[in-house]
C-alpha cells in the first residue's frame, strides 16, 4: 500500500486521506490551520488509521488552482510532521538549556 | 590501502566524528531554493532543502560548509563542543535579560489639545481651549511615583499629546520632580518631549538643554507631502518644523532631535523624495514606518487606502534608495531595518516595543492618560478613544501599582499572545526577530492573539525579516552597510 496521499476533486473541494501512520494528527491540524486562508479543511472520523480531510475553497474554484492548493497543504504537511519529529527530539534539550540559562538568576525565587 | 599494523588504530579513528546531537530549532521555507533554520538566541542559517532532510537524518558531511554553520550557531553538538551548551544557555540568558528589566518606557500624555489636526492623528486630539483635557499635578506627581515602582535601571519618560509643548508647564512640574526622585534612585533617567515643534520657544529650548531633554518630532517628506495630512491653523506645518529642528539643533547639538514620518497613500510613490527630505535636513536616520489602525486614521478611512503589500513595496524601495544613498558616502541609517538587524545579531535583541515576546505592553512601555487612567501601550489608549478599554488597567488616583501591573487587563493578553504558544507563531523559523502585538490585532480583528494566516502584522513583519535576510545573504555590498547598522 502507498502512504502517498492521494485527492480528489469534486464540488470545489479537494477530498483526500492521510494515513496516520506516516503524519501525526497534531501534524494535520497545523497544516489545516496555517492555510486557512486559502481553504476550510474539514477533518473526519478516523478509520483503520487512515484520516479523510475536505479541504473546502471558494465556489467557483477551478481544478487546476484546487489542485495547487492541495499540494500546498501536503507540502505543509511534511513540514508539520518534521517540525513534530524536531521538537520531540530536541524536547528534554529545550529543558535542560532553559534550566541551565536561568538557573543563576533570582527570577523564581530567593528575591 | 595499506594495512594497519596490529596494535595501532585505523586511520578513521581520528577523523571528525560524524554523531552529532540535534539542538531546538525551527524551520520553514525561505524562497525556492532555501529553508531557513533558526534558533530561540536568534541564529540562522539559509540551507537548500537538501542539506536540511540531511541535517535532520544525521547525514551532513562533517566537512560541510552547512555542518561547520550549523555548529558555529548552535544548531547541533558533537564530541568536539565541550562549551557549547554553556555558551547557548548565556545567550539564552542574555537575550531573557530585558524581561526581567521590566518597564523601561514611561509616556505621559499631558494633553490631548493639539494646534494641529492630522488627518491620522492616532489619537482623538482636541482643538478646544480648555484644560478638561490635560493632566492635573496631582496626577502627574503619581505618575512620577509610579515610574519609580519600575525596577528598570533604564528609565525614560516620553512627553506626548495632543501637543505636550502646550502645557510645557507640566513638563517643568514633572521633570523637576523625577529629577529630585532620582537624586536618590540614581537611575539612568531621560527624557524625551514628542511635538510638532511648532510652538518651541527659546526659553523651551533653554529648559531642555539644562536637562538634557531630547525631542522627537514628525516630519513626513517635502513640504507638499508633509502638510497634506498634517494641517497647522495659520501656516506650514512643514515650515514650523523644519525650523524647530533647526533652532532645536543649534540649542541642544546635531543629535538632540529625531523624526519620525508616516506612510500615507500619497507617500507610496515618493519614498525617494521622503529621504532626501531626510538628507536635506541632515538627519542620519529615517523610520519608514505604516499607519496605524487607530483614531482619526480609521474614521478618515486613511488606514484602508493601502495594504500590507502596497506598504512592503514602498518599505523594499525605501530601503534600497536609502543604501545606494549610502553607497554615495551619505551614512544614513533606515530605522525599523536597524530595529531587525537588532534582533539578528545583538545578544540582547532590541528594546522596541512592538516587537517583544512576551509582548512589550505594560512591562515594556506604560502610558499614563491625561485623565489620570492607565493603559497597557500608547495603541491601547488610542484604542480607548475609540471606544475599546481593553488595555484600561487602572487610574492614578484609585489603584495601586501593585493592582495594575497584576490587573487582568494585563496579565491575560500577555499570556495569551506570547509567540511561544500562539498557533502558527510557536513554530515559525521568524519567531526570535517578530513580536506579539495584542493591541493591532483587537483593533484589526477584535481579539489580542488574531489569526497569523489572516495578519497584516504577520505579513508585513515577515515580509520585512526575509528581504533583510535576502539582502544580507544576496548582496556583499548591502550587508557591509546594514551590518554597520547594528548596534
Amino acid at each position: 500500500m502507498s502512504h502517498a496521499p492521494t485527492f480528489v476533486f469534486e464540488n470545489a473541494s479537494i477530498h483526500m486521506k492521510v494515513d496516520l501512520r506516516v503524519y501525526r494528527l497534531a501534524a494535520v491540524k497545523k497544516a489545516a490551520y496555517r492555510l486557512a486562508d486559502r481553504c476550510t479543511a474539514v477533518i473526519g472520523e478516523i478509520g483503520d488509521g487512515v484520516l479523510p480531510i475536505s479541504l473546502v475553497l471558494d465556489a467557483g474554484t477551478t481544478e487546476a488552482a484546487a489542485t495547487t492548493a492541495a499540494r500546498l497543504f501536503l507540502r505543509e504537511l511534511l513540514d508539520q510532521e518534521l517540525r513534530e519529529h524536531i521538537a520531540e527530539e530536541t524536547a528534554p534539550m529545550r529543558a535542560l538549556i532553559l534550566a541551565h540559562a536561568f538557573s543563576r538568576t533570582n527570577l523564581v525565587e530567593g528575591r | 590501502m595499506t594495512a594497519v599494523a596490529p596494535g595501532f588504530l585505523d586511520r578513521s579513528h581520528f577523523s571528525p566524528s560524524a554523531r552529532y546531537r540535534l539542538l531546538p530549532f525551527r524551520f520553514g521555507r525561505f524562497d525556492d531554493r532555501r529553508d531557513i533554520v533558526t534558533n530561540d538566541v536568534g541564529e540562522y542559517v539559509l540551507l537548500s532543502h537538501e542539506e536540511l532532510t540531511s541535517f535532520v537524518d544525521r547525514a551532513l558531511p562533517v566537512t560541510s560548509r552547512a555542518y561547520h554553520d550549523l555548529k558555529a550557531r548552535h544548531f547541533l553538538f558533537d564530541d568536539d563542543s565541550e562549551c557549547a551548551l554553556d555558551l547557548l544557555a548565556l545567550k539564552v540568558r542574555t537575550r531573557a535579560e530585558r524581561i526581567a528589566s521590566f518597564t523601561a518606557l514611561h509616556i505621559f500624555v499631558l494633553t490631548l489639545r493639539c494646534d494641529h489636526s492630522c488627518h491620522y492623528c492616532q489619537v482623538s486630539r482636541r482643538t478646544q481651549d480648555t484644560a478638561a483635557f490635560d493632566m492635573t499635578r496631582e496626577q502627574a506627581l503619581r505618575a512620577v511615583d509610579f515610574v519609580f515602582r519600575s525596577p528598570a535601571r533604564h528609565v525614560k519618560i516620553e512627553f506626548q499629546g495632543g501637543e505636550p509643548l502646550l502645557r510645557f508647564d507640566l513638563v517643568r512640574y514633572v521633570v523637576a520632580c523625577a529629577e529630585a526622585r532620582n537624586a536618590i534612585e540614581r537611575r539612568d533617567l531621560r527624557f524625551v518631549i514628542a511635538t510638532n515643534l511648532a510652538r518651541l520657544t527659546d526659553e523651551m529650548l533653554a529648559f531642555c538643554k539644562e536637562h538634557d531633554i531630547h525631542l522627537s518630532t514628525s516630519l513626513d517628506g517635502p513640504a507638499a507631502l508633509h502638510d497634506a495630512h498634517r494641517p497647522l491653523r495659520g501656516g506650514s506645518s512643514h515650515a514650523a518644523t523644519v525650523d524647530g529642528i533647526r533652532r532645536a539643533r543649534e540649542a541642544l547639538g546635531a543629535e538632540s532631535v529625531g523624526a519620525l514620518m508616516t506612510t500615507t497613500p500619497e507617500s507610496l510613490a515618493r519614498v525617494e523624495e521622503i529621504v532626501d527630505e531626510y538628507v536635506r535636513l541632515g538627519f542620519r536616520s529615517v523610520f519608514l514606518r505604516s499607519l496605524s489602525p487607530y483614531g482619526f486614521a480609521v474614521k478618515t478611512s486613511l488606514v484602508r487606502r493601502y495594504g500590507e503589500g502596497d506598504w512592503l513595496d514602498f518599505y523594499r524601495r525605501g530601503l534600497a534608495y536609502v543604501l545606494d544613498v549610502n553607497r554615495r558616502g551619505y551614512a544614513l541609517r533606515e530605522e525599523y531595518t536597524a530595529i531587525v538587524l537588532q534582533k539578528l545579531f545583538s545578544p540582547r535583541g532590541t528594546g522596541y516595543v512592538d516587537l517583544q515576546s512576551p509582548a512589550g505592553i505594560g512591562i515594556g512601555a506604560i502610558v499614563f492618560n491625561y485623565d489620570g487612567a492607565v493603559y497597557a501601550s500608547d495603541e491601547g489608549r488610542m484604542l480607548a478613544e475609540m471606544g475599546d478599554t481593553s488595555f484600561r488597567l487602572g487610574h492614578l488616583e484609585t489603584d495601586s501599582y501593585e493592582a495594575i501591573m497584576t490587573s487582568e487587563a494585563l496579565l491575560r493578553p500577555l499570556e495569551e499572545t506570547m509567540l511561544e504558544g500562539a498557533p502558527m507563531c510557536s513554530d515559525c523559523p521568524f519567531l526570535p526577530y517578530c513580536g506579539a502585538d495584542p493591541v493591532f490585532h483587537r483593533a484589526t480583528v477584535g481579539e489580542p492573539v488574531g489569526h497569523k494566516a489572516f495578519s497584516a502584522f504577520c505579513k508585513k513583519q515577515m515580509g520585512v525579516v526575509r528581504h533583510v535576510i535576502a539582502l544580507l545573504e544576496d548582496d556583499p555590498a548591502a550587508r557591509r552597510t546594514l551590518l554597520g547598522w547594528v548596534e
